[in-house]
Formats: structure tokens, sequence, C-alpha cells
């Protein structure tokens, strides 16, 4: 708050004085005076106040004046000279509050006892503490059918709605989807979705912990658990870069439930329905013991053998081949501590590392100078995407917090083939060729010229002006390219760059010493250079670029380890498979996108038993380099070389991110990039980003099934050509496979492309596209 | 897609600094085109302004003028409202329910009328009012009702 000393207000709130700024909520100034006024509807996070819910009903007095009527201390903010009594001293408050309080439970079924919500729910404490304690209704209440689902996570109980709009609003003012609306008038409100489709939005399941009763309510956890057999504990999501906090609701030694553990700087109490909803289950799927290969197939072993063979199978060939005979792979599906272990083990064998599918797009280290912190967004006057891959995909709620900037006044631009879901409200929108963020990169740098029908005129001169311009770069690119822009931009010294790494610890698997690309180990496989493979949380048939080629290579390698946690398609190519834990299961840190580092906390034990720290040490110890078995010790090492060390207990709660230097240097000269090709006739060029929802756990969640389910985005132009409709069934078929779902058309989405949301292993290049 | 309405509609955000500010216009020239809001419309309108489907419902279920169920060649408008209702709304809501044969809120058997009830159309001082083809007729009584029905009855499709 900007206010100093002197433009501070006085107001009372039950004869307690206060100094507060001027037009600060009732709510707000009298909490800091320790006095609780009970609110439904109001949320800041939600903007501004609507007073819908008429709970916080005050008195107020002005310069002496009595306002007539009593005001909702929400929407009323604090003036000089102001009096306010609550319903602890003020009878007509008082009343008003009781009369609310029944107005509100006037139609609801006070079904408490079966209610999930119940013990942890809003209208039941408020009314246990302000209430009336008895009903007048007599008469019988309105009643639905109940719980209807609106979508496959989340349902509705539309008797126990008290219309506060604080569902409706995050879904208007704050995801932007507009999907869930209150439908109807008055008492026939209801909260819906059009024609009772399920709501798709990638944020849905927030709603769920927005309501302030039990009438939204996440699908998986019903009648799952009581809040007073739970306990809640603190850990962070891994489902991407983000790493958003979380609380993971422990019952009985298993996990039910993750909600927000709100970091204002990270996520802002928002999750994704991906971090929420997606579940390594069923068990009886996960790995859960070690396998070793023999001229029959794969046999379970024991711990200490599957450790000892793995070390001695590396330490062979490594003495057999020389160095870089050994590579040790991850796509960033591990903790600091493990990739430290990893990078320890890979050091003792002289193995070559990877830590993405291509070295070039994951130098992160080179934007440390220029990075931007998440909250950047929030103090920044020019946001610009570049990609065409959706901010949401690559860094789930950093799209929330770039509307909430755009909301602000920040300028949004956004270059891409379009059909993303950012680009809607963007300010503005440059349609670009598939696949060329990397020319518009260059072509801003200065560096080579922007794609033919591209104008970025009015884009080059918004960032030469602006104050604190954020770049977010969506798309794979090398990284040596967004360090030119970022520092022709001189962002070292205004603003900066957001990087959107793929692997949730991409960027700590790299400092934790696991550098590299994919793409040279894939070189070395097919060379025969590399003759042993250890693949850690990483299947890169089905998640990286080239996966026919990593089929064929992996299946020469003379040695593979796998280290998963579900059986997967490198498991098939695999000679030793050590089960991986997963997020919930375990200990350590994670680093997130901004380079922060961030503590998860294990909730449950993986079906092996066995912390992925304990095995990687033992192959450490075999080969005689020490890694300590326990994460705190292994982050004690880690922590030293940092710039600013924190220690393990100062990432307790909510870490940190300490600021850094920001000196650049003199960026890395590159190449201008080569325009991808243009498709032949009658042929669409594929546009393909990895969606939020693909991935292992998503896959075995049936309460994301909706989200995964496939579609077909065509230009308007395009399906008039093809005399398409929305809603038809459509088939694309390109190099990784076929992809059939419903049309969607748009208007944005450049012509002669076609996007899909394609799960599989990543694909580019052309496709056609059929009416099925 | 039906261009003309999707020009129609352009042609109406270009009214506002901000395209949902034409909502409303919007769906008043759907209703237009196809007599009542079904779903496709309602998704036609939506892509029409670059707004979320829902939202279009939210704001066409807030309102008594746009119909979201098949209307008849004619549209009677009965207010019930509390001025309305005082001075005989109720009589003359039965009177059209027996003579169209039809209970408020549907449509006659021939397709030809379909009876609504409105919210208070701001004719409060001179009630019972009624609504007929968005025309609007003052002091209705019970007595109107025959001699109105067969008149609607014979005519084409008004409103
Ligand atoms: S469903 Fe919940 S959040 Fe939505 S309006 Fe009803 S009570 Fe409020
Ligand atoms: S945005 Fe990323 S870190 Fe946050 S909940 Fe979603 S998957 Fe998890
Ligand atoms: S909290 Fe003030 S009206 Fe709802
Ligand atoms: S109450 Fe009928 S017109 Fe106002």
């Amino acid at each position: 708050m900007a206010a100093t000393e002197t433009n501070l207000v006085t107001v009372t709130f039950d004869g307690r004085e206060l100094q507060v700024a001027p037009g600060t909520p009732l709510v707000v100034a009298a909490a800091e005076v320790g006095i609780e006024i009970p609110v439904f509807c109001y949320e800041p996070r939600l903007g501004p106040p609507i007073g819908a819910c008429r709970m916080c009903l005050v008195e107020v007095e002005i310069g002496g004046r009595a306002m007539p009527k009593l005001q909702a201390a929400c929407t009323m903010t604090t003036q000089d000279g102001m009096v306010v009594r609550t319903a602890a001293t003020s009878a007509p408050a008082k009343e008003g509050q009781d009369a609310v309080l029944e107005f509100l439970l006037l139609n609801h079924p006070l079904d408490c006892p079966v209610c999930d919500k119940g013990g942890e729910c809003p209208l039941q404490d408020l009314t246990f503490r302000y209430g009336p304690g008895t009903s007048r209704m007599t008469i019988p209440k309105r009643t639905y059918e109940k719980p209807l689902p609106i979508s496959p996570s989340v349902l509705i109980d539309r008797e126990r709605c008290i219309l506060c709009y604080r569902c409706t609003r995050f879904s208007s003012d704050v995801a932007e989807d507009g999907e869930l609306v209150a439908r109807e008038r008055g008492a026939r409100s209801v909260i819906a979705t059009f024609e009772e489709r399920p709501y798709v939005g990638a944020f849905s399941g927030n709603v769920t912990e927005l309501c302030p009763v039990g009438a939204l309510l996440p699908t998986p956890y019903r009648f799952k658990a009581r809040p007073w057999e739970i306990v809640n504990v603190p850990t962070v999501c891994t489902g991407c870069a983000v790493g958003c906090n979380t609380w993971v609701t422990l019952r009985e030694g298993k996990a039910e439930r993750v909600i927000s553990r709100n970091h204002p700087e990270v996520d802002e109490g928002w999750l994704c329905d991906r971090g929420r909803f997606a579940r390594h289950e069923p068990l009886v799927e996960r790995l859960a013991e070690p396998l070793i290969r023999d001229s029959s197939g794969l046999h379970p072993a024991t711990w200490e053998e599957a450790t000892r063979s793995t070390a001695q199978r590396l330490r062979h060939v490594s003495a057999l081949k020389g160095a870089g005979a050994v590579a040790i792979v991850t796509g960033g599906n591990l903790t600091n501590e493990e990739a430290y272990g990893w990078a320890a083990i890979a050091r003792s064998v002289g193995a070559r590392t990877a830590s993405g599918p291509v070295a070039a797009a994951g130098e992160w280290e080179r934007l440390d100078p220029y990075a931007a912190r998440i909250d950047d967004l929030d103090r920044s006057d020019l946001i610009v995407v570049i990609g065409d891959a959706d901010v949401a995909d690559r860094a789930g709620v950093v799209d929330l917090r770039i509307r909430k900037a755009r909301r602000a006044g920040a300028h949004l631009a956004i270059v891409s083939a379009g059909g993303t879901i950012l680009e809607r409200d963007a300010g503005s929108f440059v349609a670009a060729p598939a696949g060329s963020a990397a020319a518009i990169v260059a072509a801003l740098a200065g560096a080579g010229a922007a794609p033919a029908g591209v104008d970025l005129a009015d884009l080059g001169a918004r960032l030469a002006v602006a104050s604190h311009p954020v770049l977010v770069v969506t798309d794979p690119i090398a990284i040596a390219l967004i360090e030119q822009l970022a520092h022709t931009l001189r962002l070292h010294e205004r603003g900066g760059v957001l990087p959107m790494p793929r692997g949730a610890n991409e960027r700590g698997a790299r400092l934790a010493g696991l550098s590299g690309g994919g793409d040279a180990v894939l070189a070395g496989l097919e060379s025969g250079e590399i003759r042993a493979v250890v693949l850690v949380g990483l299947d890169p048939t089905a998640e990286w670029p080239e996966a026919e080629r990593w089929h064929m290579a992996l299946a020469q390698a003379d040695h593979v380890v796998t280290v998963s946690a579900f059986v997967n398609s490198a498991v098939s190519w695999s000679h030793i498979v050590l089960p991986q834990t997963v997020d919930h299961e375990r200990e350590g840190t994670v680093t997130n996108l901004e380079g922060r580092i961030q503590r998860l906390r294990p909730v449950t034990k993986g079906p092996s038993g066995r912390s992925d720290l304990v095995a990687i040490a033992a192959i450490a110890e075999v080969l005689g380099v020490p890694v300590a078995p326990t994460p705190a010790k292994v982050y004690a090492t880690l922590a030293a070389d940092l710039t600013v060390p924190l220690s393990w207990s100062q990432l307790n709660g909510r870490a940190p991110l300490p600021s850094r230097g920001r000196e650049a240097r003199a960026p890395k000269k590159v190449a201008a990039p080569k325009a991808p090709p243009a498709p032949a006739a009658g042929r669409f060029v594929l546009v393909a980003p990895r969606p939020l929802f693909a991935g292992p756990a998503v896959e075995r969640t049936a309460a994301l099934a909706h989200q995964r389910a496939p579609w077909v985005m065509l230009n308007h132009a395009d399906a008039d050509a093809l005399g398409v409709a929305e809603h038809d069934v459509i088939s694309v078929t390109h190099a990784g496979g076929t992809h059939t779902g419903p049309l969607r058309i748009s208007r944005r989405l450049v012509a002669g492309a076609v996007r899909i949301n394609w799960a599989g292993a990543p694909a580019t290049g052309d496709a056609t596209v059929v009416r099925s | 897609m039906s261009d003309s309405l999707h020009d129609a509609i352009q042609a109406e955000i270009a009214k506002y600094p901000d395209r949902r500010s034409a909502i409303l216009a919007a769906l008043r020239l759907a209703q237009a085109k196809y007599r009542w809001l079904s779903p496709e419309a309602f998704e036609e309108v939506s892509r029409c302004i670059d707004l979320p489907v829902a939202q279009c419902v939210a704001v066409a279920s807030f309102y008594d003028m746009y119909f979201l169920e098949p209307v008849g060649e004619h549209v009677v408008e009965v207010c019930t409202n509390v001025s309305c209702a005082l001075v005989g709304a109720a009589d003359v809501v039965a009177a059209f329910e027996m003579e169209l044969g039809c209970s408020l809120g549907s449509t006659s058997a021939d397709g030809k009328v379909t009876l609504r009830p409105v919210e208070c159309l701001g004719g409060c001082g001179w009630g019972p009012v009624v609504s007929i083809d968005h025309r609007y007729h003052e002091h209705f009584t019970a007595d109107d009702v025959k001699p109105v029905v067969a008149g609607l009855r014979t005519s084409e499709g008004g409103h």
C-alpha cells in the first residue's frame, strides 16, 4: 500500500480506533484491529467486490451522521472519521446479519452430516458462530436433482448453492473461460454450463476451493474423508515447472486430494486441473519392484541386485569403451538431490547427460541475467508471448497471472499461429506462420528477417518504450536466440524473460549437473558411441521428438536402465528397471521455472517402499562416489554452490526467491533460423504443442478424461473450403499417427494450419485433414 | 455460418468500446432471424461476438424478451407483475388459456400463438398490460381476449 503516515484516515470499529489507508475495504480494515466481519462472496483474488451475499452488513456513521441503512463492509471502503459497528456491538447490524443468514439458508438443505464440505465449510462455520440457532422455515424447500456433474471432476449440488457468484466470477474474471455462469434470474438462478456440457477449462477445479458451501465439490474426493480424520501435508506440485504450492490431503495412508497452499509469488492460490486431479493411480499399474532382464525376459530382482548390476554395467561400459560411452538422461522428472546423485554417478563413469530433448533449447542459465520472476508479470506494462504453444500448456497457472496483468492494464501482445486460449482478449495479436517462433525472436533481435507477411513494427515499437516488459517464449527454440533478444532489449535493466522449461525440474537437473540435450545422446546411440543409457523418469519414445529414432536407438544399446514409476514402452528395451517414486512420495527440492527452490515432502510411500535417493546412493557407493541417502544432506552440498545459499529450513513454508546478479554478458552469436518448409499442396502445417493434459498420470486419471478429449482446429476459411462445420469429426494424419476429434473453428488460427491437442510423442511437419 | 448475421453483429460491436456491450443487440438480431434462440443460434452468436457461449445464455436467460424455446407465429405476453396482478392480470391469463387451449408458457396446438408471462412492461399505470407481437395493449381485460385471439389465428406471423 502506497499510503504514507500523512494520508492515513482514522476509522473506529466497535470502539477500536485504527489508522488506515483511505479506500480500504471495511472487512480488511476491521481485520487489522482483530475484528472479524463474516463474508461469503468477498474474495479479492476474484477482482473488485460485488456485494452479492450481504453477510458482511455493518452499521456505519460518517462525520457523526448514521448512514440510513446497513452497509456491506466488503464494498464500503474506509473514509476519515468513519465509525463502524459490527453485529458484535450493533443491534441493527446483528438483526441484519441474522436475517441474511436466515435468507441464505432459506433453501439450503442443511445436510451437513452427508456433505463433504462439512467441517471445513464457511457456511457451516459462520452459521454456527453468527447465526440464529433455529430456523423459522416451515414450508418445503426448493429441491433440485443432485449432485449433477459440472464436469467429470466437479459436481454441483444446486440446493446447497447460496448464489455468491464466486465460481462464476472465477470463470469469467480470472480464468476468463466464461463457461460457468448463472442461468435464469432471482430465485430460479442456477449455476450451470452451456447445455449442461462439461466445464473443460484448464483451471476449473479452483471453483471447488472458492465455493464457500458444499455446492461445488471435487468428484474424486466425494465421500472420501471427513476433516477430522485427515492430515494436510504441505508440498509442491511437480506437474509443470511452475511449482504451485499445495497441501496433499492424507487419509489412512492414501493421498486423497490436492488443494492450494497459496504462495502469492508463485501461484496466488490457484492450481490447474492437472496439478489438482492427476493421480499416479491405480497403484496396481505402478512398478513395485526392480526388474532385471535375462535371456527369457524381465524378472523381479532385489534392490541390492538391481543397483549393483546397474553400477557394474555402467562401470564396465565406461572402462571398456571410454568416456562418453554412457549417458544419463532425464526430462526433469526428479528432485535436485536425485539429479545431484545421478550427476555424481555420471562424473564417475564419464557419462554424457541430458535434461531435455534439445541441447540448444535447454540452456536456461543463459537467461539468468534477464530472468523474470512470475510476479514480475504483476508489475509489467507489456507482456509479449511468442510461440504456437499456449502458456497454460507450458506453465499452467502463469496463464492466469498474465490475464490478471492484462486486466490491470498491461498490454498483452501475442505472436503465434493462433488458436491459443490466451489470445482472445490480447491487446494485439500478430498471426505468424506455424513454427516460426525462432524466426520471430531473431527478427525482433535484429538478427534476421521476419517471416513473410508478419509485421512486427508495432510490437518492436512497444518493446522499445515499455518500462517493464516481460517476454515469454512458449516454443522450444534455441535459448541463445532468446538471450540475444533479451540483450538487445536490455531486459537485464527492465522487465525480463520468463523461462518456459518443459520438464518440471529441468532447470534443477541442469544446475545439479545433468545438463546437455537428448539430441546429442540420440546421435551417440545411433553411431554406437554410447553403449549404455539410463533413462530417469522419462520415456523419450513417448515424450520427446524423434520418437521413432529413439525406439531404434534404444533397441541397439547394450544396456538400457529405466527408472520409472509405470511400465512404459522404454521398459521393453530395458535391461534393468528401477521403480521410481512420484510427486507425493518424494522428499527433496525442485527448482521452478524462475529458479525458485521449493521443498517436496513425502505424503505416502511408493509401492516399492524405497526412496529414489537411497537407490541412487547405493549405485554411487558401488562406484565409489559418496552420495548421502538423505535429501537434507545432499541439499546442503548443493546449496553451498548457490549464489544465495538457502538453508533446508528456509525452504519451509513459502520458499523465497533471492534476487540474483543481473550482469549481462555478450550473447553467443547464433545463425538466423531457417523458416519451416511450406506444406505440399493439399496438406496442412501441423501445430501440435504438447498439451498440459498429457503424460502417464493424466492418462490414468478418469477425472481428467474430458480434458484430454481430442479435438481438431482449423481456420474458418479452410473449414469452408473443406466443407466441414464446427463439431464435425475430423481426422488428421501426420508422421506420428492419426488424431481424430470434433472440429473447432478459429478465425485466428492461420490459414493452412491444423492445430490438434495431440498428447503422443511430439509431432511436427505436415498433415492431411479429412472428415471421418 | 450465415454471414449476414455475422456482419450485422459486427456492426453492433462497432458501436461500443467493448464487444461485450453488444451482447443484447447480438441476441436480438439472432432471435429476429431464427424466431427463438436455439442452442445452435447461441453458438452462432458466440462465434460472431467472440464471447463464451455460456455467457450468451446467461444474459439471454436473465431477460424476458429472449425466447429460449420455440414460439408460435404470434407471441402474446401478459404482464403478471404486481401492479397488473392487482387489477386482474390473472383473469386475462385465464381467458387466454381458455381461448387458446394452452397453458401459460406454452403454444397453442395449431402452432399459431405462444402465451407467456412477462415481468413489468413499464405500463403499470395502465394495467393489465399485454404485449402482442411486441405491441403493447393497455387496460386489457378478459373480454378483449376472444376477438384478439380470433384475429391472431387468421393472420400471418407478425413478431
Ligand atoms: S456454487 Fe458455490 S461458489 Fe458458486 S454461486 Fe453457489 S455457493 Fe457460490
Ligand atoms: S500449474 Fe503446474 S505446478 Fe501448478 S498445479 Fe498446474 S501442473 Fe502443478
Ligand atoms: S461479503 Fe460483503 S456482500 Fe458478500
Ligand atoms: S406491473 Fe405490469 S406493466 Fe408494470
